[in-house]
């Protein structure tokens, strides 16, 4: 039961976990799912296949564009995502949609 | 299992368009050398990312329902096409294969009335028993049936003595396609002393004596 409250929730803030991680800088895909292992403290140990299909979704939403970059050396070619102008009003608004949640969640769980 | 044949192993579970499951294999083949770089083994790397098909179903269920849609639709429009086409194809051939006819007037092969000749002249000729004329304007599988054993055996079938040749009668000519080939067939009622004998006589394109049937 734990597995399944514990996804639900997760599933549902995702998009705004990864435009979160996109407003610094551009990001290729493995290492979003690297920096949310780490930074969540591996709380959020995301797949490939979980992640990029949030990411083509936002991308067809235009909150994000891709770009992918050239083979340099030994380094192979990687697709970098960064966050639209879009991206950025849309991830202010979920910002608020959270915190509004996150407000009212705290204050029934502190009665 | 190599890398490649792991991420076609789970492109070919996708349920989206062509394109996507590129952008996909594309994807998944950068992470995996990405990995592999950093001194991760391939083993290791497939243990994290999960079997092929457990892989394609993580995709498959956050991928869009309507990219789904979208790819369900395309995956029947693939077999639904080519069985639609496939079906014309050989309702036409078909078509094309049956015999045909068309009056000899519409013909743009053969004339009336050198056909109408060419019939009355191989009626002289059988009569004649010139079998050497005959052949000589025959299509080759006709010419060793054009002999006296043949001829006959044909005659008799009606009357023993046909008697002279009195008159030529009414005759009905059509034209036979069948795919490429283009026949001219010719009814034609012969009046003789004792029988009065139909001929039906068939011509190719280059009105070369092509068959005969009498009644």
């Amino acid at each position: 039961m734990t597995d399944k409250y514990e996804r639900q929730m997760k599933k549902g803030v995702l998009d705004m976990l990864v435009l979160r991680l996109l407003k610094s800088e551009a990001k290729y895909g493995y290492q979003i799912i690297q920096e949310m292992r780490e930074k969540s403290e591996e709380i959020f140990l995301l797949k490939d296949g979980t992640l990029y299909p949030i990411l083509y979704r936002l991308e067809d939403d235009g909150l994000v564009a891709s770009k992918w970059s050239g083979a340099v050396g030994k380094q192979v070619p990687r697709k970098y995502y960064e966050i639209t102008e879009d991206g950025m009003q849309e991830l202010a608004r979920i910002e608020d949609v959270w915190r509004r949640i996150s407000d009212g969640i705290g204050k029934i769980m502190e009665d | 299992m190599g890398e490649k044949k792991y991420v076609n192993a789970v492109a070919r579970k996708l349920k989206c368009d062509g394109k996507r499951k590129r952008e996909i294999k594309k994807q998944l083949l950068a992470d995996i050398q990405m990995r592999e770089n950093q001194g991760e083994r391939l083993e290791e790397i497939i243990s994290r990312m999960g079997k092929a098909g457990e892989l394609a179903d993580g995709f498959n269920e956050n991928i869009s329902v309507e990219e789904q849609r979208r790819y369900a639709r395309n995956k029947v429009l693939k077999i639904v096409i080519p069985t639609v086409l496939a079906v014309i194809f050989i309702g036409m051939a078909g078509f094309w294969m049956l015999p045909k006819t068309v009056d000899i007037e519409e013909s743009r092969v053969f004339d009336k009335e050198e056909v109408e000749a060419v019939m009355k002249e191989t009626i002289e000729l059988l009569d004649a028993e010139d079998y050497d004329a005959l052949q000589k304007n025959a299509i080759p599988t006709m010419k060793p049936l054009l002999n006296a054993e043949t001829r006959e055996n044909m005659r008799r079938t009606l009357s023993d003595d046909w008697g002279e040749r009195k008159q030529f009668g009414a005759v009905y000519m059509v034209e036979v396609i069948q795919g490429n080939s283009h026949l001219a067939v010719g009814e034609m009622t012969v009046t003789y002393e004792n029988v009065s004998v139909t001929y039906r006589l068939t011509y190719d394109e280059d009105m070369r004596f092509a068959g005969i049937y009498v009644r």
